[in-house]
């Protein structure tokens, strides 16, 4: 069992720092994701380029402010991969209500961000099918008159 | 002279709103975004240890 003290209490106020950007950046992933999938729906194609772009900036800063709570946590414990959910066994005092309420936050978002980005991962393999059809449609003078896979394939990521 | 047609091999078919390859990259980037979500996910929910 650790002290919560002093030093203790500034690496709990990094750690939260860091928490709150990973929420930030989680949010802006989010807008990227649903800036995607209108862009998809209106058939805008520099729309979907921007939130690839968006997406992709947002989630190279998360793995960089990761890699940051891992080095805090490494401070704070001597273990950078040390889970924040088991956090308060290492200690013998109530951790900091500011870092409960950031962990908090971010779990939220993520189990959030992670919902929105498997409905865009359907809407997308809905749009090649489309295209697919679309293009069977043409070439055969036709629509198929069966799907061309079974509906649980769509889950697929 | 060549057809314009059998000048490149790969041209695309202008069809559908949106070019499949892009549609492609951005399944990639997401199940990027999903691995690292979850990934952050198991580490802040998770009691177990890794």
């Amino acid at each position: 069992m650790m002290e919560l003290d002093g030093p203790a209490l500034g690496t709990f106020a990094d750690l939260t720092l860091a928490l709150e950007r990973e929420c930030r950046l989680i949010g802006e992933l989010y807008r990227a994701i649903l800036q995607q999938r209108e862009a998809v729906d209106r058939g805008d194609v520099s729309g979907v380029e921007s939130s690839i772009r968006l997406a992709s900036r947002a989630l190279l800063t998360l793995q960089e402010t990761q890699r940051h709570r891992a080095t805090v946590l490494r401070r704070l414990v001597g273990d950078p991969a040390q889970p924040l959910a088991d956090l308060d066994t290492h200690f013998d005092a109530a951790l900091p209500e500011p870092f409960l309420a950031a962990r908090r936050l971010v779990q939220s978002s993520a189990a959030e961000v992670a919902e929105e980005i498997w409905r865009n991962q359907e809407v997308l393999l809905g749009a090649l099918r489309e295209r697919d059809m679309l293009l069977r449609e043409l070439l055969t003078g036709s629509r198929p008159t069966a799907p061309a896979e079974p509906p649980a394939a769509i889950a697929e990521g | 002279m060549q057809e314009p047609a059998l000048r490149s091999r790969d041209t695309r078919i202008p069809l559908g709103p949106v070019d499949p390859a892009i549609i492609h990259r951005a399944r990639a980037i997401n199940a990027d975004a999903l691995r690292a979500i979850d990934g952050l996910l198991d580490q802040i929910s998770d009691s177990g240890r890794r």
